[in-house]
């Protein structure tokens, strides 16, 4: 604190009460949110527009908005065959980009993604273990087993971690260190298991880890939507907790927050969201990492704002990277997890070095 | 309102840091400075009246045990400002100090909640820091803005350890002026963990003395501070001296070699 400093309060809070000025502050920043969320809408109308039948922006528009105006093959185009895999791009990015910003908070590390943890690359065992092994318990097919396994491993790995850390009284940075040992240990199982695949499900573990949204449809769709949607409201009842968290563990923990156990419930629910989340579509990098990021520098770490803003931001993200799949390579679809760390990692470098400018 | 440590021992791991600190009753309004050396268990002290340290003994604020209140009612009665100082984070001062009482304190209507944030910023003189992030703040800043959220909870019990390390001389002065004030207007009671034994004595009723045996002393500072005391428990030559307002002052001169460890 410097005398130096103004004594009287600036122009924007001096006449006004504090709690008017931060009104308006607040008001400002849910404005950038609307925004965001509008960027979202018009990503997904261009999404559904590129693609072989050439179809204008104003043509979706319009179709999504009066479909029995549409001819039949139209409809079916962008109804049937479009709207799953961008609505599949939107839901995806929203959840990992939840999944992300809770981590970063939980583990108060800028570094911290899905895949932080090993919880990523568990969710990839658990997928790789039914591929491979071709398990079907009680008749239960693929498209329930995968994600099933998924979220198991995914859950089970977040635990571990937990479990190890508390046994030992660790601070947040041995748990980062135990989940990066995990993360390794995880990848050499997924290895070995690649290494005795036969060539058919060879075939589809590398599919899986590439991560692709040519496997989006509707009921996939609707179950990912449906864990999204059941994890943002518990996400955000936490989210007063969260923001005091922003503010110091140990601050927070002197204003009653149980921080371990806030930190036990994150993690779950940052398991469920990534394992739902990759368990249909493989192996997605960045977005878990980069959408908070985003959110951040827009809309600060309120975590009422930055919640919602890095699921938008990280389905706004996806829907990009959707588009960029498409139109990258004329005839081609690539896949959409190629895209994403292509596109990620300058985006990433560029917000780091925006990030060390104003700082 | 009084506050009661009962054989309060405290650990970390397998180490007794604490051991068997009994003090009677600590009588309201008070502002006892916790002072000692380095490493003999100022903080954990008021870690573990805070509850956020696992100790034995009986603490008890008013009669009631400490042990006994669920966990959000100990941390509305009791205020505790940790050392390490509130985050760089990105946080605007308001925003923090309102997420921390919003995150326990649902019951609290958002009017009551903005009227005691506006009092506590005037109170502390740092209304102009209220929309200013904390990654913008010097350390002092923050230092402040983490004693607005403590205070601003209205606590009966406030324990800071060592509230003033980051601040220059003015802010000392207010810092503990607004804390003695405010003791002394609604009988609250204030531990202040500090190495600053000068301005521990200027603004507190009394000196609780810790040192590697447990509790050395209690009382006024002018019964406390002897060189004999500050010879054994800080391992210095010092000379106590008495200000033009009759206050003790101490003017260390030398450290005694050998005399101290900081084990």
């Amino acid at each position: 604190m410097r005398r130096s400093e103004p004594a009287t309060a600036p122009a924007s809070t001096g006449s006004e009460s504090l709690a008017a000025a931060y009104r308006r502050f607040v008001m400002r920043r849910v404005l950038l949110l609307v925004s965001l969320a509008a960027a979202v809408v018009v990503s997904v109308v261009v999404d559904l527009a590129i693609g072989p039948a050439a179809l204008s922006v104003l043509d979706v528009a319009g179709g999504l908005i009066h479909p029995a105006s549409l001819d039949a093959t139209t409809r079916v185009i962008i109804w049937e065959v479009r709207l799953p895999y961008a609505l599949m791009a939107l839901v995806v990015g929203a959840s990992l980009g939840l999944a992300g910003a809770e981590m970063q908070t939980a583990l108060n590390n800028p570094l911290a993604s899905p895949f932080t943890l090993g919880i990523g690359a568990a969710a990839t065992l658990g997928a790789s273990i039914v591929i491979v092994f071709n398990i079907a318990p009680f008749g239960l097919p693929p498209s329930v087993m995968l994600p099933l396994s998924a979220f198991v491993f995914a859950a089970a790995a977040a635990l571990v971690v937990l479990s190890l850390s508390r046994a030992l009284g660790a601070s947040v940075h041995t748990v980062v260190l135990f989940g990066i040992a995990l993360l390794f240990g995880l990848n050499a199982v997924v290895g070995l298991l690649q290494f005795v695949a036969d060539a058919d499900a060879l075939q589809q573990l590398v599919f899986w880890t590439m991560g692709s949204l040519a496997r989006a449809s509707m009921d996939k769709l609707l179950l990912v939507a449906a864990v999204l949607a059941l994890c943002l409201p518990f996400s955000m009842r936490h989210a007063w907790a969260m923001t005091a968290l922003r503010g110091g563990e140990e601050q927070a923990r002197s204003v009653g927050i149980r921080v371990e156990r806030l930190r036990l419930i994150v993690l779950l629910r940052v398991s469920l969201l990534t394992a739902a989340a990759l368990a249909f579509v493989g192996e997605i990098g960045f977005i878990g990492l980069v959408g908070p990021h985003i959110a951040r520098l827009v809309l600060g770490e309120d975590h009422r704002l930055f919640l919602p803003g890095s699921a938008l931001a990280g389905a706004l993200l996806m829907s990009c990277a959707s588009i960029a799949s498409k139109s990258l390579v004329p005839g081609v679809v690539l896949p959409v997890g190629i895209v994403t760390a292509l596109v990620g990692i300058p985006l990433f470098i560029s917000l780091i070095l925006m990030r060390g400018r104003s700082e | 309102m009084s506050l009661e440590i009962d054989n309060l021992s405290v650990g970390y791991r397998k180490r007794p840091v604490l051991r068997d600190i009994s003090l009677s009753a600590i009588a309201e309004g008070s502002v006892v400075a916790v002072i000692g050396p380095n490493a003999v268990g100022k903080s954990t002290l008021l870690k573990a009246l805070a509850g956020t340290l696992r100790h034995e003994g009986r603490l008890r604020l008013n009669g009631a045990s400490l042990a006994e209140l669920a966990h959000r009612i100990r941390a509305q009665r009791v205020g505790y400002l940790p050392q390490a100082l509130p985050q760089a984070s990105t946080l605007v001062a308001y925003e923090a100090i309102y997420s921390a009482c919003r995150a326990i304190r649902g019951d609290l209507s958002a009017e009551h909640l903005r009227a005691a944030i506006e009092s506590i910023f005037a109170t502390l003189g740092i209304r102009n820091l209220a929309l200013r992030r904390l990654s913008e703040m010097s350390g002092g800043q923050r230092q402040m803005i983490g004693l607005a959220q403590v205070l601003v909870r209205d606590p009966e019990l406030l324990l800071l350890d060592e509230p003033t390390s980051a601040l220059d001389m003015h802010w000392q002065l207010n810092v503990l002026n607004t804390v003695r004030e405010r003791t002394r207007a609604d009988g609250s009671i204030a531990l202040v963990a500090s190495h600053d034994i000068n301005l521990a004595s200027r603004f507190c009723d009394q000196l609780l003395v810790l040192s590697r045996g447990g509790l050395e002393a209690m009382g006024p500072p002018a019964e406390v501070l002897s060189s004999q005391m500050l010879r054994t428990v800080y391992g210095v030559e010092a000379r106590i001296e008495s200000c033009s307002l009759g206050q003790p002052l101490v003017l260390a001169d030398q450290a005694v070699k050998g005399g101290h460890s900081l084990d």
